[in-house]
């Protein structure tokens, strides 16, 4: 980026979606895709220490984040997941 | 390979937003090697389309196929019923593909992809251009390198005036494609070559001669 | 190479210590069929590594590491744990020792608990938690850490209220399994044993007796075991930098290096090896955690030896700004009302200073644990004068009883790799010695015929787990149960109490039966656990073990939403829902297998191809040992002593000989690899002289060679020389008399372009100081350093050479001494910073300590086998920590100088390590392929080389036909070959896209 001024991009690409009000007491969908050996993990290690954390988060097990697929992520989103959580 | 680029959304956008019933079409040889117009790049930008739909409030069923190659008839049969549910298809083949589909179907055939080059895979994720289907082969002069695809005046007879520390005037990250040739002529011993004039080039088996086609006659059932 | 003439061989080892370098040789003898008793003192296997919250100098989580493996050990069929225990006596020989073990009662019956966890919630009693290093406080019901293996609770009788005062029993109250036992007792019992490994590990220093630095009096002062548990995650503070006295975020944070390390007066004499790398990670990591944070590390020297150390601390200076300060802190004060701690140290130019910092850490030695003694002679064993295990430079894990093998820091002070690198090498060991018993003593289970359930429709069984009250006080188990009923294809659901326990599996194989379920899924904990488990009782049902499923409602649900009743049930219902969407798509999975040749390729004859090939032909594989010169040896010809006074040339000479005499050994030399393929177990080779063989595995040891010098007046004079040449002149008896040595360190290491440390040359250099100034105590040595690192117990020699009186010279890169060479007398001028100002020498001799370069094959070896190196050209291992000696392509090791600069001792341990990995493959007549693997779909795939470019483990190639195949043997199921994919071609399995995608149609499913 160096030579370019820092707003370029922004200024350039429209954004896809106008930026809406989040309605009173709405809550996100949020899909997260974890790593078997080492994020689901870090999953399971919260449980453990009894964190507590927001319900509406789903976790599907990858054996790899290098499993992840482009129809993964597009497919949540179409299906109205407002946020998708990939760790690996 | 037939090397393309995906439209940017919007412009696919406009040309299938009247469509009721569209259908992303994926044409897996070419444009799948540069991961741009194959099966899995058709469905994701069916996915996308889709949600361009929602966020534009436009109500368009839009779903994903593909075939083996958009440019022999044979191909189609499996998906004809898939074509035909469709008032519109979106095309990731090159061009050749979208024209030939628009020749079988009477619907609108859209383009997805700008067909850029004939070229090769440099590395994973890089294409670059090496022929231009000129008609014409002088490699066997040039020591293997196109003056016609890689010189961006394309001179026959040694580098122009704007060759510079073996770059080319149009940019620096362009070689000069003489500098390549006469390098490449020196490793092969075989400068004479280079000192040889070449004629004036026929065009005519360019695209300056109008459409080509090429027949077979000896594989052709008379 | 037997060591003994006994007749009977067991096919056992007992591994006394559940620590990282225990538990790589129980893994390694395990895999390779040997039954393993693994003796562990406290409760859980893990050791030290377990404590730790990240590794250097990659920032790897320690427990994402280790964790794996610990399971892995807890659910072996050929590894049976012995916690709480410790061995009494040992009788026997080699190959037949008879050991017996006094077990400490757990008050919990393992067969019944479940791991719940419902008896430590209710205990009453707090006791402080030792292994949060007292940070925190835990029930006297307990587990050392969330992660313990095995996972049964255990009681500390010490505590417990019951045991001491005769009353409470809550524990036993609210246990659903009625798993407590108060009258457990102590246990005494023999185990028969083939051969024995100890791997005790280590006790830290007591930082108390150091009295000024004011541990335990000033609450901010802590051991760096404890900072390590304050970054860590699952730690006291849950991985916020916070001080112990008032819980605050602090700003200047110091780190006192060789606290209880290299003071033979008030402490230890040796280097503890790791503390300068842990401590540039901990300043880096709390960094990482709190940007505000300003670390210091107050240092003698810093001993960043290891391969990549260097550009770690360079990276910790200039990135992350960790401010290193050599000097001596001489006191610690807690200023009053603040909690701070006013430093007091002597900077280099001798000027005391005092500077106040909020925490302070001290960078704890090594040193052996303190019934050492007593431990080694239960075994009969020798130690050294620093109460370690005594061995042999010459032979690293052997301890002075034969069939008795020693790994890790009971050997001496050592990190991670080295550890798992000698914990591989003394399974090697084993394996030599038992061969012939090689499965003798271990069970295959018997199994019933799978059911064929091509063309069924699928018929989804559900069975979710109360587990006590752990999920099923916040879930409401019976209405998941309820909502999972109606879903598609489900044809039973229904709840259990204790799903893992034995009546639990038995109702789970009832309900198979009569049902005829051909999918099955446990809604209970976590996969990572309890997966194979499960399979494992589906496939005792004759289902194939794919075809089960498990939803994690414990861990990922009740745990982390207690109290939340309705949206937890909920949630647990829609986990369920997902896992039935998957369920209903699970195909069997086939695990195929292929033959193994049972042979080795070893590149390279040096010491360390040698010692490999012994190793493995000992183990009675057929070896070829390929190498480049004419005759075998290597570098280490050039080699006469070690530091500690061993022969080189004879040990190097008996090996030749011993190669020369194995009959399964061949030699091949003046000769290199020329054509190779295949893959694990099967693979083939051509040699540029034309010979040709099949092997099962490759041993890479291309070894190193030395830096010429072209600095510091190097040719210009014959009294310029190298070590090597002095080494050489020593050895031929030379007569040092009254001449003076000058020796400048470094030469051509940790510089660019080669901004790496050769390890060898400090000890080098003091080897030949101490012989010269032995031969000849008028002669004089300086030494020109800029770190001396003599770590572990080379220290001794450091401390002796100083005794001997020689001088030693600190330099620093930008201010490098100048040898002049004028006139036939040679002049060194250099900068003396203790003295602050030039000094200049006239010596009769300056003595360069040359580095080591990687040697000019690695490159064509790597390019051959897709084989990655690191900037330096060395190779690149596949896991810098635990898998010190494998290549990420299954089948192919490396040893010695080719992986990075080490010494002798280090050597042999990693070559003896390579021969442990590769005799795990070659002791299988078959490898069997993983079920979780990617299948590749040829109709599909258009050979667009997507998958073959950007496999991190080459598995898909291009094939004779010039299309793209899949080698399945070497896939890991990674799946990156099917992210990419346009062709969509690749299709992991149980992780396909039909499964995953139903499992996100599922989740996201409006209500």
């Amino acid at each position: 980026m160096t030579g370019l001024p820092q707003t370029a991009i922004e200024e350039t690409a429209a954004p896809l979606e106008a930026p809406r009000e989040a309605p009173q007491g709405w809550e996100p969908r949020i899909l997260a895709i974890a790593c078997h050996y080492c994020a689901f993990a870090a999953a399971d290690l919260a449980g453990v220490m009894r964190l507590s954390y927001s319900p509406n988060v789903m976790i599907i097990r990858l054996p790899c984040t290098g499993k992840l697929d482009h129809s993964y992520v597009l497919r949540a989103f179409e299906r109205g997941v407002d946020g998708l959580f990939v760790a690996g | 390979m037939i090397v393309g680029e995906q439209k940017p959304l919007e412009e696919i956008w406009e040309m299938i937003k009247d469509h009721k019933k569209v259908l992303v079409f994926g044409c897996n040889t070419c444009v799948a090697v540069c991961q741009q117009g194959g099966n899995k790049e058709a469905e994701i930008l069916a996915s996308m389309l889709r949600m361009k739909a929602v966020q534009e409030g436009v109500d368009i069923e839009i779903t994903d196929a593909g075939i083996e190659r958009q440019c022999e008839h044979e191909f189609f049969e499996k998906a004809e019923s898939r074509i035909g549910d469709a008032d519109a298809v979106l095309s990731t083949a090159c061009g050749i593909g979208v024209q030939f589909m628009a020749e079988k179907y009477p619907k609108p055939i859209y383009p997805g992809l700008n067909t850029t080059f004939l070229g090769a895979v440099e590395e994973f994720g890089v294409y670059a251009e090496r022929c231009q289907a000129c008609g014409t082969c002088i490699l066997g002069q040039t020591g293997g390198i196109c003056p016609i695809a890689r010189c961006a005046k394309r001179v026959l007879n040694g580098p122009c005036g704007g060759s510079t520390n073996g770059k080319c005037e149009i940019s620096k990250d362009v070689d000069c494609a003489w500098q390549l040739i006469v390098d490449r002529l020196r490793l092969l011993g075989r400068m004479d070559d280079y000192e040889a004039l070449t004629p004036i080039k026929d065009w005519s088996t360019d695209r300056a001669g109008g459409p080509r086609k090429l027949v077979r006659e000896d594989l052709i059932d008379e | 190479m037997n060591d003994s003439q006994h007749s009977i061989k067991r096919g056992s080892v007992l591994i006394a210590g559940g620590g990282i370098g225990g538990m790589q040789a129980a893994l390694d003898l395990a895999d390779s069929g040997f039954k393993v008793h693994m003796i562990q003192r406290e409760s859980s296997i893990g050791g030290t590594m377990a404590m730790l919250d990240k590794t250097f100098p990659t920032g790897d989580c320690s427990m994402c590491m280790i964790s794996p493996k610990m399971v892995e050990v807890g659910r072996h069929p050929n590894i049976e744990l012995h916690t709480l225990a410790d061995v009494e006596a040992v009788s026997g020989e080699p190959g037949d020792f008879t050991v017996t073990v006094r077990q400490q009662p757990r008050f919990v019956i393992p067969e019944r608990c479940t791991g719940c966890g419902a008896c430590e919630k209710k205990c009453p009693k707090l006791v402080v938690n030792t292994f949060e290093q007292g940070l925190s406080k835990r029930k006297a019901i307990y587990t050392i850490l969330p992660q313990a293996v095995p996972h049964t609770r255990v009681i500390d009788k010490e505590h417990c209220i019951y045991l001491t005062k005769g009353k409470c029993k809550a524990c036993s109250k609210f246990c659903e399994t009625d798993a407590i036992n108060y009258e457990d007792t102590e246990k005494v019992y023999d185990l028969q044993v083939g051969a024995i490994i100890l791997s005790p590990g280590l006790d830290r220093y007591n930082p108390n007796i150091r009295g000024e630095l004011g541990f335990g009096r000033w609450p901010n002062v802590v051991t760096s075991i404890q900072f390590e548990r304050i970054l860590s995650a699952s730690g006291p503070f849950m991985g916020e930098v916070k001080r112990p006295s008032d819980e605050r975020h602090p700003r200047k944070v110091a780190w006192i290096q060789c606290v209880g390390s290299r003071d033979p007066r008030n402490a230890n004499p040796w280097c503890s090896s790791v503390c300068c790398m842990y401590a540039t990670k901990q300043a880096v990591i709390a960094k990482e955690h709190d940007g505000s944070i300003e670390p210091t590390i107050f240092y003698m020297e810093m001993r960043a030896f290891g391969k990549d150390f260097d550009k770690y601390v360079d990276r910790a200076k200039q990135q992350y700004g960790v401010v290193y300060r050599r000097a001596m802190v001489s006191d610690i004060k807690e200023e009053a009302g603040t909690g701070n701690l006013l430093l007091r140290y002597a900077a280099e130019d001798g000027a005391l200073v005092d500077e106040v910092f909020d925490l302070v850490v001290l960078s704890i030695g090594f040193q052996p644990h303190q019934d050492a003694l007593a431990f080694a002679g239960t075994f009969g064993i020798d130690t050294n004068v620093h109460r370690f295990a005594k061995t042999d430079t010459l032979a690293p894990v052997e301890t002075s009883r034969a069939g008795v093998y020693v790994t890790g820091t009971f050997q001496g002070p050592k990190d991670i790799p080295e550890t798992v690198a000698q914990g591989s090498a003394v399974a090697g060991r084993a394996m030599a010695l038992l061969g012939e018993a090689r499965g003798t003593e271990i069970e295959a289970p018997q199994l019933p015929p799978e059911t064929d359930i091509t063309g069924q429709e699928a018929r989804v069984g559900v069975f979710v787990c109360h587990c006590g009250i752990n999920i099923a006080q916040t879930v409401d188990v019976k209405q998941v149960a309820e909502d999972t009923r109606p879903l598609p294809d489900v044809v039973y659901s229904g709840d259990l109490m204790y799903a893992c326990a034995p009546d639990g599996q038995e109702r789970i194989k009832e309900v198979i039966r009569e049902k005829g379920l051909n999918r099955v899924i446990v809604a209970s904990c976590t996969p990572r656990t309890h997966a194979p488990l499960f399979q494992d009782t589906i496939r005792d049902a004759g289902l194939n073990k794919y075809l089960f499923e498990l939803a994690d409602i414990r861990e990922q649900c009740s745990w982390c939403h207690m109290g939340q009743k309705e949206v937890a049930t909920h949630k647990a219902s829609e986990i369920v829902k997902m896992s039935v969407a998957k369920a209903r798509k699970l195909d069997p999975v086939e695990t195929d297998s292929v033959s193994v040749v049972p042979g080795a390729m070893v590149i390279g004859g040096g010491i360390a191809g040698m010692t490999a090939a012994l190793a493995l032909g000992d183990q009675g594989f057929d070896v070829h040992i390929v190498e480049k010169e004419d005759r075998l040896g290597g570098l280490a010809a050039g080699v006469h002593r070690t530091l500690d006074g061993a022969d080189v040339q004879a040990f190097l000479a008996a090996k030749m000989d011993q190669v020369a005499a194995h009959d399964k050994i061949r030699v091949h030399t003046g000769a290199e690899v020329d054509g190779t393929g295949g893959y694990v177990g099967n693979f083939n080779t051509t040699l540029t002289n034309g010979d040709a063989f099949d092997h099962g595995v490759i041993v890479v040891a291309t070894g190193g060679v030395e830096y010429e010098p072209r600095e510091y007046a190097y040719g210009e004079s014959d009294r310029v020389i190298t070590q090597r040449d002095l080494e050489r002149q020593i050895a031929g008896g030379l007569d040092p008399a009254a001449q003076h040595f000058l020796m400048i360190q470094c030469v051509g290491s940790r510089e660019e372009p080669h901004n790496y440390c050769s390890r060898i040359c400090c000890q080098d250099a003091i080897k030949n100081a101490i012989a010269v100034k032995e031969a000849s105590p008028a002669a004089q040595v300086t030494i020109l350093y800029r770190d001396i690192r003599t770590y572990g117990l080379r220290e001794d020699y450091y401390q002796r050479a100083r005794e001997l009186g020689v001088l030693f010279v600190r330099f620093e890169a930008d201010r490098k001494p100048e040898v002049t060479a004028a006139g036939g007398r040679l002049q060194v001028e250099a900068y003396d910073y203790v003295l602050n100002r030039e000094v200049r020498f006239n010596p009769d001799w300056v003595v360069l300590s040359t580095g080591l370069r990687p040697h000019p094959l690695t490159e064509k070896i790597g390019r051959q086998y897709k084989l990655t190196v690191n900037p330096d050209g060395y190779f690149l291992e596949a896991h810098v920590k635990l898998r010190p000696v494998d290549f990420p392509s299954e089948g192919i090791y490396v040893a010695g100088l080719a992986h990075a600069p080490k010494n002798l001792d280090e050597t042999l341990s990693q070559s003896l390590a390579a021969a442990g990995r590769a005799g795990v493959v070659l002791s299988h007549d078959r490898l069997s392929v993983s079920g979780i693997i990617s299948k590749h779909n040829r109709e599909l795939c258009m050979s667009c080389l997507a998958c073959v470019r950007l496999c991190p483990f080459g598995s898909p190639f291009i094939d004779e036909d010039g299309k793209v195949s899949h080698n399945e043997v070497i896939c890991t199921g990674c799946g990156i070959c099917a992210g990419i994919c346009p062709a969509k071609a690749f299709q992991v399995n149980s992780f396909r896209d039909d499964q995953i995608l139903a499992m996100i149609d599922a989740a996201t499913e409006m209500e």
